[in-house]
């Protein structure tokens, strides 16, 4: 995970903070863009709801004030007390008139347009941004006149300066959301970097035993989690794969000296036949060698295509029910030249009484046989050799003991696999293509079995025990 | 309310609209003193007027259905101290105001708003004095004679006063 960002993940990169920036930004602007139009329509509805009461306050202010300059006559000062208007930003023009309707005073602010002449009817009315309001002045049941009252109520202006100060916070929020997100972003971008350029260093490299740290413990975490588990398959796989592959060449080189092997005696015997002066005894000699060579041949070629056919799902059984007895002896029969070429003694440990399996003889005994001639070929001689069969609950089990060279037990699982054998060195020296265990696997998992082996360890001897089920013993009559 | 009909601006040209806004003002003066505790209980609120038989005509005319102090107002023409009674305001036309301290004296109760109603008015001890400024009818104030009868003026009648004597004007 030391690898240079690449063009590419920069550009990634800079694609997910622009998306994050963007959703933050956007985000923001809209939250403000709604908590301030509400706002604003709020503001503006209590503004325009407050007018009425508004004027009608200043109005009563005004009456009170030029109540006495109405009651005695006194223009200044009513012009006086109007004049304090001035104050009033709101109110532009205000007049009283006398009971009669004449004005009686009156209170332009500059560029306003002056009162009516006469008193208007009583009563609030509204502008456009103007309001107008005129109700009586009365004092002690009296009433002495009426108050006019014109106020402006600016609605743009107020807009305008909402709009100012949300436009002004609106952009001091997003820099705020800028700075902020562009820091927070980096524990989104920071792992996202991490497996991209892990990511980037598998595929460049094709390095599966590369793994993506996992920086948070977020979606992001899980990804990587994921990402790696991934890759470790990948790793065993592509481990599996070139094992498998290693095997198969193995294989190919065993199979062509397996079928070569046999060529050399049968050229020699062919030879030896075409000679003119060769004696009756030499001749058998080389028939018999002929003979036995072509045996072995077809014996391996039928292995390899059985072993084919049961992966291929090709093979079916031919179930009839058949005596163990008979079913060992052609096991033994098969097996009996290798077990007495090499002198070994061969026991056995059956049940007393007769067995009848529901089986196919020919694979049964050709299991059987395939395990009595491993005994045979990887025990020195003069070994030891127990086929032994048990009837119990769960069905029956035959095992074939031997006193050989065993094998290692963490090798165990390797053994049933195709072109496997446990030393080449020996395998070679002893002929066979390691695909037997494979073969008898296969046929017993045909008959609903399971076959295991056991050693104590290299030069302990193996035994290798056949399980078949309880369905495969037919009840004695 | 009758009293609106009097109080049109054009003032003071000719006797009757002049005596109608004498009366006028009569009233309102009245409304614009503290009159708390200064009247017996169930007692009338009166208007005593001497020498205007002009004013106490239009006081008569446009009194009914006021109250001031949550009282009924009557007017009272009198011509000397033997019937005066007990009157909250007392008004004393042109060239009557040497009589005035006699009738204070003889009022049964000192809180007596006294208005006079010629030069030098206040001198003669009154409390509001009528004075013809531009032909409009205005008034000025003398806080000493509201104080002598124990009376206070409400600084919103003194606003408008042409002066105000024995006091700083109220702004």
């Amino acid at each position: 995970m030391t690898q240079n960002p690449l063009p590419s993940d920069v550009h990634a990169r800079g694609s997910v903070a622009a998306k994050l920036m963007r959703v933050v930004l956007l985000t923001t602007a809209l939250a403000l863009a709604v908590s301030g139009i509400s706002m604003l329509s709020h503001e503006l509805y209590v503004y325009r709801t407050a007018w009425p009461a508004d004027i009608s306050t200043e109005a009563a202010i005004v009456a009170l004030s030029t109540a006495p300059a109405l009651a005695f006559d006194d223009r200044a000062a009513a012009e006086r007390n109007l004049n304090a208007l001035e104050k009033r930003r709101r109110v532009t023009v205000a007049a009283l008139y006398l009971p009669n309707g004449a004005l009686f005073a009156s209170f332009v602010r500059q560029g306003e347009s002056p009162p009516p002449l006469r008193s208007p009817a009583e009563g609030l009315s509204a502008h456009g941004e103007n309001v107008e309001l005129v109700q009586p002045v009365e004092r002690n049941r009296e009433i002495l006149g009426t108050i006019y009252l014109r106020t402006r109520y600016d609605v743009w202006g107020r807009i305008e300066a909402y709009a100012g100060i949300f436009a002004l916070s609106t952009l001091l929020s997003m820099a705020v959301a800028f700075v902020l997100s562009k820091r927070m972003q980096k524990s989104i971008t920071g792992p996202l970097d991490a497996i991209a350029a892990v990511a980037l260093a598998v595929v460049n490299g094709r390095d599966y035993s590369l793994r993506a740290a996992k920086i948070s413990d977020d979606e992001i975490g899980v990804v990587v989690d994921a990402f790696n588990k991934m890759l470790e398959e990948v790793q065993v796989r592509t481990l599996a794969l070139g094992e498998a592959d290693r095997r198969k060449d193995e294989f190919l080189a065993t199979l062509a000296h397996e079928l070569r092997n046999p060529l050399a005696p049968i050229r020699h015997a062919v030879k030896l036949l075409e000679s003119d002066q060769v004696e009756e005894r030499q001749r058998l000699w080389a028939r018999e060698v002929i003979s036995r060579q072509v045996q072995r041949m077809a014996l391996l070629l039928d292995d390899l295509l059985e072993v084919s056919r049961i992966t291929r799902g090709r093979l079916d059984l031919k179930v009839e029910e058949v005596d163990l007895e008979s079913l060992i002896r052609a096991a033994v029969e098969t097996a009996r030249p290798l077990i007495d070429s090499k002198q070994h003694q061969l026991k056995f440990d059956l049940p007393p009484h007769p067995v009848i399996l529901a089986a196919d003889p020919l694979r049964l005994s050709q299991s059987l046989s395939n395990l009595l001639t491993n005994a045979a070929k990887y025990t020195d001689t003069g070994g030891l050799i127990t086929l032994t069969v048990k009837i119990s609950g769960a069905g029956m089990a035959m095992s074939v003991k031997d006193t050989g060279i065993g094998f290692d037990p963490q090798a165990l699982p390797g053994l049933f696999a195709m072109f496997s054998q446990v030393d080449s060195a020996i395998a070679r020296s002893e002929g066979g293509l390691g695909i037997g265990l494979a073969l008898v696997k296969g046929l017993i998992e045909l008959h609903g079995g399971t076959i295991e082996g056991f050693s104590a360890g290299p030069g302990m001897g193996s035994e290798f025990t056949i399980h078949l089920p309880k369905s495969t013993i037919v009840d004695r009559p | 309310m009758t009293l609106c009909a009097i109080l049109p601006a054009a003032q003071a040209a000719d006797p009757h609209t002049e005596d109608s806004v004498k009366a006028a003002y009569l009233y309102r003066f009245a409304g614009y003193v503290d009159w708390k505790d200064k009247i017996p209980a169930d007692a009338p609120f009166t208007i005593a007027v001497l020498g205007a038989p002009g004013v106490a005509r239009e006081l008569r005319h446009l009194l009914p259905g006021h109250v001031i102090d949550n009282r009924v107002v009557q007017v009272r023409e009198i011509t000397g101290p033997q019937d005066l009674g007990r009157p909250q305001v007392l008004y004393v036309g042109p060239g009557r105001a040497k009589s005035l301290r006699a009738l204070l004296a003889a009022a049964g109760s000192p809180a007596v708003l006294s208005v006079t109603d010629e030069d030098g008015g206040l001198a003669a001890g009154s409390a509001v004095n009528f004075l013809r400024i531009d032909r409009r009818i205005r008034f000025e104030v003398s806080l000493a004679g509201a104080d002598r009868a124990g009376l206070k003026i409400s600084s919103e009648m003194l606003g408008v006063a042409v002066r105000v004597h024995g006091g700083m004007r109220p702004t």
